[in-house]
Order: structure tokens, then C-alpha cells, then sequence
């Protein structure tokens, strides 16, 4: 029965072979224009190494602080944080998995081996418990320890391509290197770091306490160069994490609040989706904004084609309504004619789904470095690997989009042809 | 034939109505898009007010008290100095014309180290419009191309910042709101400002220097802070290269050279070229620009594809009809104008229905905003033309293949069944 209707679907399609094309193209063109979208939407949610676990995470990216002395208008100061402000509110947390602190941004410096050219990289200030939360790839040697990020220790994490530039290859452990003129030993060698990693991003990675960073403050050391991540052990504990997170700003509001300066909350931490929609620092993220743009977005993408393809099936239909008629009056109830028509349109729309999805692909391949590429920020752009936007979800995602296209072109004209009066199909009457 | 053809489309009303509503949509979401890329391509084109053409950002650091190779310096003046040398030297090349070294200061850096700029009795527009403190030193004016807004050069502003020095500063025309109110502005030169709780001189007006390239002048108000070349903890230095002497590898050479340019603790990190400063920080809107670019493009290819599919069947629904017609003295091109009119009065039918929901848009506000407004006459009608223009050309492309092969229809074959 059902390979009956599938060879009856492609008979009819086989009919009319430019239609059919039209419909299929214009289809594949939905599809894979949702693809593309849904890809670069999606991209910043999906976990890719060594950012993963996404879902679990709680940003505090950047600080609101403001002072009983500068009155109305511009009375907030907002940026990084230090990292005394750090230590109060965020290390104290007892209810996460772990936190981590790391630089705002990235420093480019000149590295050098030994009697080497000096090589320009990114260098990213951060703590030991960086790479507990971050879920790096390691190719040789390990993350340095809390005793060596508390006294200081120049020790270094370079990625391969550095350790491959510097010395031809990636077993470097115990090297030593020229890092902002200053004598650092390799302690470990990590795969590279795209650059859509928002938080981990960069070539070399060494203990701030090792750097200036931490006395780089200002707003009476509250504000710094630094950023937080809370790593929860399940979603579930956000409200007892963001309790607690408020219960600490508050303590600590109550210290410096004696000359007069108190940390906004400004709804912070902030779970990824608030992150994503918190572009600016003097901001809280708007979520629902957020969604109402890409659910908007989808609706146009998908409508306009449905609207498109409806057009087109009802004119196919207009030339079918004698056979309608005909099959009726055999006896055929509505019900199987408009399964008949839904199956001749889903394999229009299958079809275009397969092509559209290969075509976003083909796409992806070759524009990743514009389309899924880092935002503002990264000095470079290192794309994505095509193999990290091929996942499981966007291609359920393409199946979805599919099936949603072939219920808005294919049900309505589907509906009217089934009823259709037998007599006026037959005498070609609509 | 007017009235043939309304009698036409409303006998195929039903697969009719399914075009007016596909025309309508795209008419709609084309307009939103024709209007962000207008108001877009208007910024572009406003005079930017600064120019980083043979410009270079040089990072400068400090070496960590940890580095063997650290100085202690007994006093400031030491440390001062050791900059001072780093700065005159970059300054003394014969390649550069000019230095740099400001705080937060230079084009496309995305701060907004800013605040209010008040006067006794001039009403400066604080709401919504961040005035950007730069502070730098004085030849900021030189290396950035910045100009008087009455014409002056960047040589006689960057003087107004040497001979003043600390406790003026520049403002740009804009700072009043509207270039128009610039002369108003020149007019309390000399007068004292409250700058973020500072009690500065205004000490000149240039030109509006918009914050990057798609950011509209009109919400760029700025003001020039003069300070002395001393190191910062962002380490910002800019270099203006001469024009016939930058073959656009200076980051290279000076990198090559860095060594030359190490001067106590302070040495140079990196250099980069503007053009790549500028793509990262308008990565992101030139990306959104480009991914709409494309929705665009695949709006106007549903048209075509729609009313090819349509109107491919209609033609060969009416093949006998239009071999009668041809049969009575119909020429081709009559034929053809037929089938192609078609399309496009459906277009002029709903185009009055998609103007309402374009200008619901504006009401809403939920289309681009521009120096006017949501909805400004001119923009709004221009957008409309275009837009409508685009919508008509895809009808035209999508009914000239069924319109071609209506009009070589033989009337004999076409009616030998009848």
C-alpha cells in the first residue's frame, strides 16, 4: 500500500516535470536558507570543544558598579572585574561544580623558543580552574596546579599550531620559551582553539598571577580585566547558585559600600542564552527579544516558500480535478485523496530537504570563515570545522523544517481538492 | 482590455489569491530589508570624519616584575622618560609622520569611555547619545585626518592641543545634537565646560568623527581630551605612515625591528594594520548585512519561481483560448503584454495594502531607525519605489518564459481539436 502511493506520487510528479523542478528547487532554497540560519543561530549554543557542557554554565562576563557620588545620568561604571571583586563573589560560591576566572579579552604578544624568531600570538590570562571547566584536548603535558597559579610560576599551555611553528612539532612538555620577554616553561600542549570559542579563544594560555593582569584595576581596584564562569553541576541548581551569588554581592556590596560604591546585580550570572543576548555590559539581556527575532525570522522563511509552493499545487490541481473526480466517483474516499496528494508533495519536500541540506553544507564549507566565523573581537578568524555544524540536531532541525513546509503548502490545497463535488469535478467545474 | 484582463484575474481568483498573498509578504519583508540596507548604505556614505588609511595600532607593553630583564625605577620621571624615548622614536623615523599614544582612544576600538558633557546655559542632549571622551595626545588630529568644522586643518588643531595642553579640550560639531547647531557651539569657545565632573576649555570644534563606519554621525558626539605622551595600561600607540612610504607592510618591519625599540621596561607587542582593526570590529554587522543580502535574494527568487510555476500552468490551460485570440487578430506582442500585465497588475493590487503594512511598520518602529526617525517621507517612498521596482523586475523574469511560449503558439495546432 505504501509503495503504492509512493510510486503513484512519483508517476504524477514524472507528469510534470518543470512544476515539479520549481517546486523542488524553491523547496531546497527554503530549506537550506533555514539551515543556514538555524547553523549560525545554533552555533554559540552547541558544545564544541573545549567549550562544552554549555547548558550548565552561568556567565559573568562583565561588572555594573556605581558610586553614591556621581549622581544621576551616567551613574554606572561597567566592564571587567578584578580580581579581589572575583574572590568575594564568585571563588567563595560553595554550591557549583567548580568557577573559574580568566582575562576579558586577549594580549597579542611576541613567543619565541630559544634563539627563535618571535612569533606573534594570543595570549589568554587565566586560572588553574580554567581547565577544569573548559574541556580542553590535550596533546602532551597537563594544565598547571593551584599551587603554581597561587606563588605565580611562569608556566605556559601553547597550542599545537604554536608548538608546531616553534618547534616543528607538538611534544614540547618542559620547553622553555620567550613570552613577553620573560623565561616561561611549557606545561602542556592542547589542540587549537577555534575561534567561536567566546571564552577560550586564543593561542597561549598562562596563570594571570604570572602576569600583570591582577594589578590592572581601577573604580578603587573593584573593577579589573577580569571575566567569571560558574560551571553548576545540573540546570537545576541555577536558583540556589544565583541565590547564593546574590547573598555574596550582598556581603561584599555591604564592605565597599563604605565609600560608597555598590555592584549593580543587573540580573547576573547569566545562563548562555542571557549571555548571548547581553551584548553590552550597562545591559540586561533581553531574551524574549531574542526569540521573537529568530521565531519571526523563521515564520517569513518558511511562509513565504509555503505560500509560494501552495500557489503551484493548487494550479497543479486545478489540471488534476477531472482525475479527483473520477477517483471519487470509483469510490476513493477524501481521506485517501488527500493522503495521496500530502505523499506526492512530501516527496517533493523530502527531497528538496536532502538537497537543501546539502547544499547549507556545501555552503558551510565554503563560506565558514564568514558565516561561522568568530564575532567582534577575535583578532583572527579560524572557522569551524564543517564537522562540528553537521550535527545530529541541524539535520533533525532540516527534517522538521521539511515536514512543517510540506503541512503548509500541501494541507490546505490537499483539503480543497478532497472536497471537491464529484459532478463539478468531473464536468471540470472548481 | 483593461477591463478583459481584471475580469481575467478575478476568474482565477483562487490560485490569484495565493499570488497576491505571496506578493504581498515579499513586498512587506522586502521593504523592511530595502529600508535596512538604504539606511545602511546612507551611513556608509556619510563623511566618516576621521581617515586610517596608513595607519597602524602599536600595542606597547611593560615587562612583569617577574622578567629578569626588569627595571626598577627609582622615581616616575625615570619610567616617563623611558616611554618619552619610545615615543620620540617611533615619532623620529622617517617614515611616520605622526604619533599617537591615547587611552581608549582610537577608531574602531568599540569603548565607549565616555560620559556627560554639561555647560551653564547651552542645552547638550545627554539621552541616548553617548558622548565618547578620546583622550590623547596632540597629534591625534594629524594622524586620524581629523578637521575644524570650519574647514581647519588637522595641523591647526593638533597646535590648538600642543600650545594648550592640559584643561581643554575639542569637541565635535555634533556635540549640540545636530551639525547645524556647530556655530552655536564655536560661539562659547573659551568658555568653561563640565566634562564628567572636570572643568575644561572648550578650545575648539571639528568635524563630526562618526564612531566607526555604520554608526550614523548624528549618535557619535565626541570630544578630544589633550594628554601628555605618557604609558597607558591598554598600551595604545598609533602611527600615521607617509603616504608614499607605506607599501603596507610597515606592521612587518617594525616587528622586524622591534628590538630597536625596547626602552627600559616598555617594548612593542604587536602592530597591526587599521584595515584589519576596522574588518574585526565590523565583522559582525558586515556578516548581518550579508546573511539579509541573501534572504533578499531569496525572496526575490520565490517571486520568480512562483509566478513561473503559476503562470506556466495557466498558459497551458489557455492555450486554445490564446490561439482564438490569435485566430482574431491578435498580434504576439499583444499575447505576450497580456500574460506579462498579468503579474504585474497583481503587484499594483496589493502594492496599496503592502504601503499600509509598511508604514504599520514605522509606526511600531519596528524598522531601521535613522537620523529622522522610523519614518521619514522621502526614505519611506524611496524604499517603497525600489522595492516595488524589485518585485515588478522578478514578475517580469518569472512570466517571460510562459509568456515567450504563449506568444509562438500556432493557432491551426492549438485548435485542431475544437
Amino acid at each position: 500500500m505504501q509503495n503504492n502511493l509512493i510510486s503513484r506520487a512519483f508517476a504524477s510528479l514524472k507528469q510534470q516535470p518543470l512544476v515539479s523542478a520549481l517546486s523542488l528547487i524553491g523547496s531546497a532554497l527554503a530549506i537550506f536558507l533555514i539551515m543556514v540560519v538555524v547553523m549560525t543561530v545554533n552555533l554559540p549554543y552547541s558544545d564544541l570543544r573545549p567549550e562544552t557542557n554549555k547548558d550548565r554554565w552561568l556567565a559573568c562576563s562583565y561588572t555594573t558598579i556605581s558610586n553614591n557620588n556621581w549622581g544621576d545620568g551616567f551613574n554606572t561604571s561597567n566592564g571587567a572585574t578584578s580580581f579581589k571583586t572575583i574572590k568575594e563573589t564568585i571563588y567563595s560560591l560553595t554550591t557549583p561544580e567548580e568557577v573559574t576566572a580568566f582575562g576579558n579579552g586577549f594580549t597579542t604578544t611576541p613567543i619565541a623558543a630559544a634563539g627563535g624568531t618571535p612569533v606573534p600570538v594570543l595570549r589568554k590570562d587565566v586560572d588553574d580552574r580554567f581547565f577544569k571547566v573548559f574541556d580542553f584536548d590535550w596533546k602532551s603535558g597537563e594544565p598547571f596546579t593551584r599551587e603554581q597559579f597561587d606563588s605565580g610560576v611562569p608556566v605556559v599551555v601553547i597550542s599545537a599550531s604554536v608548538a608546531k611553528k616553534l618547534f616543528g612539532n607538538t611534544d614540547v612538555t618542559g620547553r622553555q620559551v620567550e613570552l613577553d620577554h620573560m623565561p616561561y616553561r611549557i606545561c602542556g600542549v592542547v589542540a587549537d582553539v577555534p575561534s567561536v570559542s567566546h571564552f577560550t579563544y586564543g593561542d597561549v594560555w598562562v596563570p594571570f598571577s604570572a602576569t600583570t593582569t591582577i594589578d590592572d584595576v581601577w573604580n578603587d581596584g573593584y573593577m579589573g580585566m577580569l571575566s567569571a564562569l560558574i560551571l553548576a553541576r545540573d540546570k537545576a541548581d541555577f536558583p540556589a547558585i544565583r541565590e547564593e551569588y546574590g547573598k555574596m554581592l550582598a556581603k561584599y556590596n555591604a564592605q565597599i559600600g563604605e565609600a560608597g560604591w555598590e555592584i549593580k546585580r543587573m540580573g547576573r550570572p547569566y545562563d548562555i542564552e542571557e549571555e548571548l543576548s547581553a551584548p553590552w555590559a550597562n545591559q540586561e539581556p533581553d531574551v524574549k527579544a531574542l526569540r521573537k527575532r529568530h521565531l519571526i525570522t523563521y515564520a517569513i522563511l518558511l511562509l513565504v516558500p509555503a505560500v509560494n509552493l501552495s500557489s503551484m499545487t493548487n494550479s497543479r490541481l486545478s489540471r488534476r480535478a477531472k482525475e479527483i473526480g473520477v477517483r471519487r466517483a470509483f469510490g476513493a474516499t477524501r481521506f485517501e485523496i488527500m493522503s495521496d496528494l500530502f505523499m506526492e508533495n512530501l516527496v517533493i519536500t523530502v527531497a528538496a530537504g536532502l538537497v537543501g541540506w546539502l547544499l547549507s553544507m556545501i555552503f558551510a564549507l565554503l563560506f565558514k570563515e564568514t558565516f561561522f566565523s568568530a564575532t567582534w573581537g577575535a583578532d583572527d578568524i579560524t572557522g569551524v570545522s564543517v564537522g562540528s555544524l553537521m550535527q545530529w540536531s541541524t539535520f533533525g532541525w532540516a527534517l522538521f523544517f521539511c515536514f512543517l513546509l510540506n503541512l503548509l503548502s500541501a494541507g490546505i490545497p490537499a483539503l480543497q481538492a478532497s472536497r471537491t463535488n464529484i459532478v463539478n469535478a468531473l464536468s471540470g467545474k472548481k | 482590455m483593461k477591463r478583459k484582463l481584471l475580469r481575467q484575474i478575478s476568474n482565477e481568483w483562487r490560485a490569484n489569491t495565493w499570488l497576491s498573498l505571496e506578493l504581498l509578504i515579499v513586498s512587506v519583508v522586502l521593504w523592511y530589508l530595502v529600508d535596512l540596507f538604504y539606511v545602511n548604505i546612507s551611513v556608509f556614505n556619510e563623511p566618516r570624519g576621521f581617515n586610517t588609511e596608513n595607519c597602524y595600532l602599536i600595542n606597547q607593553r611593560e615587562l612583569s616584575p617577574k622578567s629578569p630583564e626588569y627595571k626598577e625605577y627609582e622615581d616616575g620621571g625615570a619610567e616617563r622618560d623611558d616611554f618619552q624615548k619610545l615615543f620620540e622614536a617611533l615619532r623620529n623615523r622617517p617614515d611616520v609622520e605622526a604619533v599617537e599614544a591615547g587611552y581608549n582612544a582610537f577608531f574602531y576600538n568599540g569603548s565607549n569611555s565616555g560620559g556627560p558633557v554639561r555647560h551653564e546655559t547651552l542645552d547638550i542632549p545627554n539621552d541616548g547619545r553617548y558622548i565618547v571622551h578620546r583622550r590623547v595626545t596632540a597629534d591625534f588630529p594629524i594622524v586620524f585626518r581629523l578637521r575644524g568644522s570650519l574647514g581647519e586643518s588637522s595641523e591647526e588643531l593638533a597646535k590648538i592641543l600642543h600650545e594648550k595642553q592640559r584643561g581643554c579640550f575639542l569637541a565635535s560639531a555634533n556635540l549640540l545634537g545636530d551639525e547645524s547647531r556647530a556655530g552655536e557651539l564655536r560661539d562659547h569657545i573659551g568658555e568653561v565646560f563640565d566634562v564628567s565632573g572636570d572643568s575644561l576649555v572648550l578650545a575648539g570644534v571639528y568635524q563630526t568623527a562618526r564612531y566607526a563606519d555604520f554608526y550614523p554621525g548624528y549618535s557619535s558626539p565626541s570630544i578630544i581630551i589633550p594628554r601628555a605622551p605618557r604609558h597607558t595600561s591598554n598600551g595604545e600607540l598609533v602611527v600615521r605612515v607617509k603616504e608614499k612610504m607605506d607599501d603596507g607592510h610597515f606592521d612587518e618591519l617594525l616587528m622586524k625591528e622591534a628590538d630597536n625599540y625596547r626602552f627600559g621596561n616598555f617594548y612593542i607587542a604587536s602592530v597591526k594594520p587599521f584595515t584589519e582593526i576596522r574588518n574585526n570590529f565590523q565583522r559582525n554587522t558586515v556578516k548581518g548585512l550579508t546573511q539579509m543580502a541573501i534572504a533578499s535574494l531569496f525572496l526575490a527568487l520565490n517571486i520568480f519561481l512562483g509566478i513561473l510555476g503559476t503562470f506556466w500552468f495557466r498558459t497551458r490551460q489557455r492555450m486554445s483560448e490564446i490561439a482564438l485570440r490569435m485566430a482574431c487578430g491578435a498580434s504576439r506582442t499583444s499575447v505576450f503584454r497580456r500574460i506579462v500585465s498579468e503579474g504585474e497588475v497583481l503587484l499594483l493590487l496589493v502594492t496599496p495594502v503592502a504601503i499600509v503594512c509598511d508604514w504599520l511598520l514605522t509606526k511600531y518602529q519596528m524598522n531601521t531607525w535613522h537620523n529622522g526617525g522610523y519614518f521619514v517621507a522621502p526614505r519611506f517612498v524611496a524604499c517603497v519605489v525600489i522595492t516595488w521596482a524589485l518585485v515588478s523586475l522578478m514578475i517580469f523574469l518569472g512570466s517571460l518564459f510562459p509568456a515567450r511560449r504563449a506568444m509562438h503558439v500556432a493557432p491551426a495546432v492549438a485548435l485542431k481539436d475544437e
